[in-house]
């Protein structure tokens, strides 16, 4: 199969579908600032298929539990940091209602761009990279820190019940530093902050098949490599999964 | 007030009457002519954009806004520190203002740097790069109007500030951003900016520094902040729009992505209506 055996209204349908992947992405990643985590999974990926899997850096969270579970601890730990700051700054905070202090302070800014979609001919599954320079707020014990997250996603889409879903997704971090420092140096850890200890009770659940998917940059790691670009194809059976 | 439209045939605009040549009929009919045209229009808005980009990154005002924008009642350019509405308050703040900006810098630099004598002095005041990232596009149903979100990071640099120091800062942005086709051609109708942080390059810490300002304020008084340009004296609501971001500040949804949509209205804008259309 080649574009010039599609007839005007297959093409414009694969027009279409990359404008709605597109957004699709751009909403996913909008939820995220807006620390939507709580409705991540429901809104973005798909029910229907079992091996949906989530890759990072240090492994996978394989399966709809593991995935929600991830997302879930996030917005939990959303919560703990958000009131944590409510207690550290009364005078701006103290009156500020439960729903509007709910994440505040957090900055999880990791747009796309620059994107290469393919729509598989059959029009049931897409495959999508795209590069990610971000940024996020990372509480710890040591306190509140800005980092830039520079890397990309690579996910594959399946259509269900008409709308674009996520399926499998990578969001793989090239380079994760904190802002203001070099980040091509090796820096001590930051001091721990008594005021901060709390947090160490509110962990994020691991991957449930750890491994290491990338190393973030430092300046005696291996050059990176980057799965299969997408690529036109007629059946997801013919690709490499950007899964596990 | 008369403004010249560079590069484009005079078009009468009044409120949000469109004249109808190349454009599908309405109500919204999902034909193929249809999609293509909301998927060809799609691409349009995004190419003015990418032009806002460019024009505004050389500080090209007058290039930017006599050809990419609605000369309409309607047309509104909103920042965190309050909107502008109408074409005349938006051209008098974000040309007329924003060159004599330029030409003031000029008149400061020229001394230090002769060779800029003879050159176009708008550019070499600021570069303002703001990318495009995460872009959400939504055209009407009836295809006469479309919305976009984006993230923009970017980097904001002045070879001589006011205060005669090199400055240059990361400066990331998020933008709501309606248009309308007129007599064909597609135009900015509103925009609203929201910068969410900016901070030196390269030596600055959003979240800690903003932690140790309100967790340990410096003693004495406040150093006074680099001298900035005029003051804008014509704004309709001057009234803050969004927050920059620290440690206290909350989630701000101040520009939602755009969802799919049948018309342009005030359930469906990122700047309300002053005359919103009939239904």
């Amino acid at each position: 199969m080649t574009r010039q055996q599609l007839t005007t209204e297959q093409l414009t349908k694969r027009w279409e579908d990359q404008r709605e992947i597109k957004n699709v992405m751009g909403k996913y990643t909008n939820a995220m600032l807006l620390e939507e985590k709580s409705t991540i999974f429901s809104r973005f990926w798909s029910h229907a298929q079992e091996d949906v899997c989530l890759g990072l850096n240090h492994g996978w969270y394989k399966g709809a539990a593991a995935i929600q579970g991830y997302y879930g601890d996030l917005a939990s730990r959303t919560g703990v940091e958000s009131q944590l700051l409510q207690s550290l700054f009364p005078e701006q905070l103290g009156e500020m209602p439960e729903e509007k202090l709910y994440g505040v302070g957090h900055m999880d800014n990791k747009p796309v761009s620059s994107p290469l979609i393919s729509v598989a001919y059959d029009g049931e599954t897409a495959q999508g990279m795209w590069t990610c320079a971000g940024c996020y707020t990372v509480f710890s014990t040591a306190g509140p820190s800005s980092h830039w997250m520079w890397g990309y996603y690579a996910v594959d889409f399946i259509r269900e019940e008409g709308q674009w879903k996520i399926w499998h997704l990578r969001l793989i971090a090239d380079i994760d530093t904190a802002a203001g420092r070099d980040w091509t140096q090796t820096h001590e850890p930051d001091p721990e902050l008594p005021e901060f200890a709390v947090l160490a009770n509110a962990p994020v659940s691991q991957p449930n098949v750890p491994c290491v998917l990338q190393e973030p940059y430092h300046f005696k790691r291996l050059p990176m490599t980057l799965p299969k670009l997408p690529h036109p194809y007629e059946h997801f059976v013919e690709l490499e999964s950007y899964g596990i | 007030m008369e403004f010249k439209r560079l590069s484009q045939p005079d078009a009468h605009v009044s409120g949000l009457h469109i004249l109808r040549h190349a454009s599908p009929k309405s109500p919204a009919i999902h034909t193929l002519r249809q999609r293509i045209w909301n998927a060809a229009s799609s691409q349009q808005v995004e190419k003015l954009h990418g032009i806002h980009n460019y024009l505004h990154g050389k500080a090209f005002a007058r290039e930017e806004w006599s050809t990419i924008w609605s000369r309409s009642d309607e047309t509104s350019w909103a920042h965190s520190f309050g909107r502008m509405r109408g074409f005349e308050e938006i051209w008098y703040n974000s040309v007329t203002l924003y060159d004599a900006a330029c030409y003031d810098s000029y008149l400061e630099l020229y001394d230090i740097y002769p060779g800029m004598g003879g050159l176009d002095p708008r550019p070499l005041m600021e570069l303002s790069m703001h990318t495009l990232v995460n872009g959400v596009v939504e055209v009407a149903e009836d295809g006469m109007s479309a919305r976009t979100s984006y993230v923009t990071p970017g980097i904001l640099y002045d070879r001589l500030n006011r205060d005669m120091k090199k400055h240059c800062m990361n400066f990331w942005e998020r933008y709501g951003s309606d248009f309308v086709c007129e007599d064909g051609t597609w135009l900015y109708l509103h925009e609203h900016v929201c910068p969410d942080f900016g901070m030196p390059l390269d030596c600055a810490n959003a979240a800690a520094d903003s932690y140790q300002m309100l967790a340990h304020p410096p003693e004495g008084p406040r150093p006074p902040r680099p001298s900035g340009r005029k003051e804008m004296i014509k704004l309709a609501e001057p009234t803050p729009l969004h927050q920059m971001y620290s440690i206290t500040t909350p989630v701000q949804n101040t520009v939602p992505c755009p969802e799919p949509y049948h018309t342009l209205d005030n359930d469906n804008t990122y700047t309300p209506f002053l005359n919103p259309p009939k239904k």
